[in-house]
């Protein structure tokens, strides 16, 4: 083996350089948080493909503390909003307020204006309030009254929800959960890491995460993601990906086709290559391999395929269906 | 008949008649100072029994006479269902109009009895008669019609069994010998097919067709290793059935160490490098050598050729 292009090598110094902040990050988070590296790397994902984050667990899996502190461990501003079901949209994006000194109104911003928005339980509030957010998710912007304010860089939201206890809660539309970058499933802590959390949980003071990296710093590594090599090869596998989960037919999966109703919209095609690429940063690599797009493959097509009646009567899940077209799927 | 009709008019009127008067009973007088005449309005083009007719009556009078409304002559024969009436005044005669809506229940070419109408003079009771209405009323059942349910002849089916019985053993004798002749085929094809050759055999003759030189010569590198790494991802499939071709190569790794199989590590090199090339524009210095790389590969893996029997060696 000889050397990489210049590009190539170029690129792969910068990432050298400026990931160095990426361990410094984790080892702050770890601080805190025991386990869980599957939610913190794809937080940092979200975080450097600019996408937002859908997280699903079951209560008591450290999802709002696991936000809380990588918010902590950079020196961004936070907020947390507890979505519930007497939530108006105003309480999100703010109001008008009329200033009796000056006999005028003026635009009182909400909590959205952060730079990490934690939409703590996103399907405990109706329909009007999560678009509300959504919309403010998708234009990094929001209008209050007349006036028209941008979103500060970054602006990460990162919403939970819990899989159980369905009652009273209003589920996102499909289309509405298209938005999210990824969807991550939080499992169970192991026995290990459980008895750490016990350990550190009961000591006295809660640990709190310190600053370790300011924001400059993730949009320059932000942007150095845009410029990770992605052969023609892998952007066709991408594509081969999702058109699988379209037409199945099309790519010797028949037997996929009578259980998916609508398969991933284009947009996961985009998120799937800027997450891959996001995730190659993690890596300190300057180019993608398969690896990272088979990784990323479930957080980023679960919440965009929808399933027919006859899965959902066999119990399958977008998981099972995901599993089957990396399977069947040639790796180039 | 008519004369029993007078009666039941003169029965009827007797009502509203002075008694002196009433024991004289009413007079048809043809040419009195009342006057009736009849005009069709609306009749269907073929009237059957019910249909409905509109008839208008005009009754001619002198104003200071009172006239009463018409009533048919013939009861049964008509019925009156409707009836209009107004009253147009021509100098000192006074003209009584009667829109009827009839349904006639007789049948056949015939004339309605006339309408009448009754008016005192005197104190005498009196009336006038339209002419008759001239109507050809036809009966609802068909005149061919010799009950209302006429029977149908027997109808005799034809008994077609032993035909289909022979169409049946026909079609059963042309597939049959479709099969057959399939059959027959598909042996001839298999027996024409050359065996399948063993994986490594298989992997080592596309290695041995690679157009290196022109590849190299025209800097497709890429394509090279791209085409050489799928080579050894199918060997891998058929040598040791695992889908690698749909891995990637850290799962194809994974799965050649879990199968102990004795150059995994040698593989994790080759796919690694190989990886660098087709994903990051790693320029090797040799690229040819990756073909004798994969060669090596197949050749370690290949498994080792049975010993002969005894008899093949003492033969030897």
């Amino acid at each position: 083996m000889a050397e990489l292009k210049d590009d190539i090598r170029r690129i792969h110094e910068e990432i050298e350089r400026e990931s160095l902040f990426v361990q410094a990050l984790t080892a702050e988070i770890g601080k805190v948080i025991v386990g869980q590296k599957y939610l913190v790397e794809r937080l940092l994902v979200g975080l450097l493909a600019n996408g937002h984050i859908l997280i699903e667990g079951v209560p008591g899996l450290a999802k709002t503390y696991a936000v809380k502190s990588l918010a902590g461990a950079i020196s961004a501003r936070f907020q947390r909003i507890q979505f519930t079901p007497d939530l108006l949209p105003a309480d999100i994006i703010g109001t008008q307020i009329y200033n009796q000194r000056t006999g005028e109104f003026t635009a009182r911003k909400g909590p959205v204006f952060a730079n990490f928005v934690l939409a703590d339980e996103i399907n405990r509030a109706p329909p009007k309030v999560q678009s509300a957010l959504l919309e403010a998710m998708q234009e990094r912007q929001v209008t209050i009254g007349e006036q028209t304010f941008r979103l500060d860089e970054p602006f990460l939201v990162l919403a939970t929800q819990n899989p159980i206890e369905q009652e009273g809660t209003y589920p996102l539309p499909e289309a509405q959960a298209d938005r999210f970058l990824l969807k991550l499933k939080v499992g169970y802590p192991t026995k290990e890491e459980e008895k750490q959390i016990v350990e550190r949980m009961t000591k006295g003071a809660e640990p709190k995460t310190e600053p370790v990296v300011d924001i400059p710093t993730i949009l320059r590594a932000r942007e150095l993601c845009t410029k990770i090599y992605v052969d023609e090869k892998l952007k066709d596998y991408i594509l081969n990906l999702v058109f699988a989960t379209r037409f199945p037919k099309e790519h010797n999966l028949a037997d996929l086709a009578p259980l998916v109703r609508y398969g991933a919209s284009p947009r996961a095609s985009i998120y799937l290559l800027s997450s891959a690429r996001a995730l190659a940063f993690l890596k300190r690599r300057g180019f993608v391999i398969p690896e990272d797009i088979k990784e990323l493959a479930y957080d980023v097509l679960r919440h965009r395929i929808i399933l027919t009646y006859e899965a959902e009567a066999e119990e399958l899940t977008t998981d099972d269906i995901i599993r089957r077209v990396l399977e069947g799927v040639e790796v180039p | 008949m008519v004369l029993a009709l007078l009666l039941i008019l003169a029965q009827i009127s007797s009502d509203s008649l002075p008694a002196d008067s009433a024991s004289t009973g009413p007079q048809l007088i043809e040419n009195g100072p009342v006057r009736v005449e009849w005009q069709l309005i609306k009749k269907p083009r073929v009237l059957n029994v019910g249909d409905h007719i509109r008839l208008r009556l005009r009754v001619y009078h002198p104003r200071e006479l009172t006239v009463s409304p018409p009533l048919p002559a013939v009861p049964n024969e008509v019925v009156v269902l409707d009836q209009k009436h107004h009253i147009q005044y021509r100098g000192d005669t006074a003209v009584d109009v009667y829109d009827l809506t009839l349904a006639v229940f007789v049948i056949g070419e015939r004339k309605l009895a006339p309408f009448l109408v009754s008016y005192q003079q005197q104190n005498r009771m009196y009336l006038a008669a339209s002419d008759s209405v001239p109507l050809r009323v036809q009966s609802l059942i068909s005149e061919r019609m010799q009950d209302i349910n006429d029977l149908k002849p027997q109808v005799t089916f034809p008994n077609l069994l032993p035909l289909w019985i022979a169409l049946g053993l026909i079609g059963a004798g042309l597939a049959g010998y479709s099969g057959w002749r399939f059959w027959q085929r598909y042996r001839r094809r298999q027996e024409e097919l050359e065996p399948e050759l063993p994986p490594w055999d298989e992997a080592l003759q596309a290695l041995s067709k690679l157009p290196v030189e022109e590849w190299l010569s025209a800097g497709q590198v890429k394509r090279l290793y791209y085409t050489v790494s799928e080579i050894v991802k199918r060997y891998l499939t058929r040598r040791f059935e695992f889908p690698a071709v749909d891995q990637t190569s850290t799962e194809i790794v994974r799965e050649l160490k879990s199968r102990k199989v004795a150059v995994s590590e040698r593989f994790a090199t080759f796919f690694l490098d190989a990886d660098l090339v087709k994903y990051a524009k790693y320029l090797p210095a040799e690229p040819a050598s990756v073909v004798n790389r994969a060669r090596e590969l197949v050749e370690l893996t290949r498994p080792a050729p049975e010993p002969a029997s005894p008899a093949v060696e003492a033969i030897k």
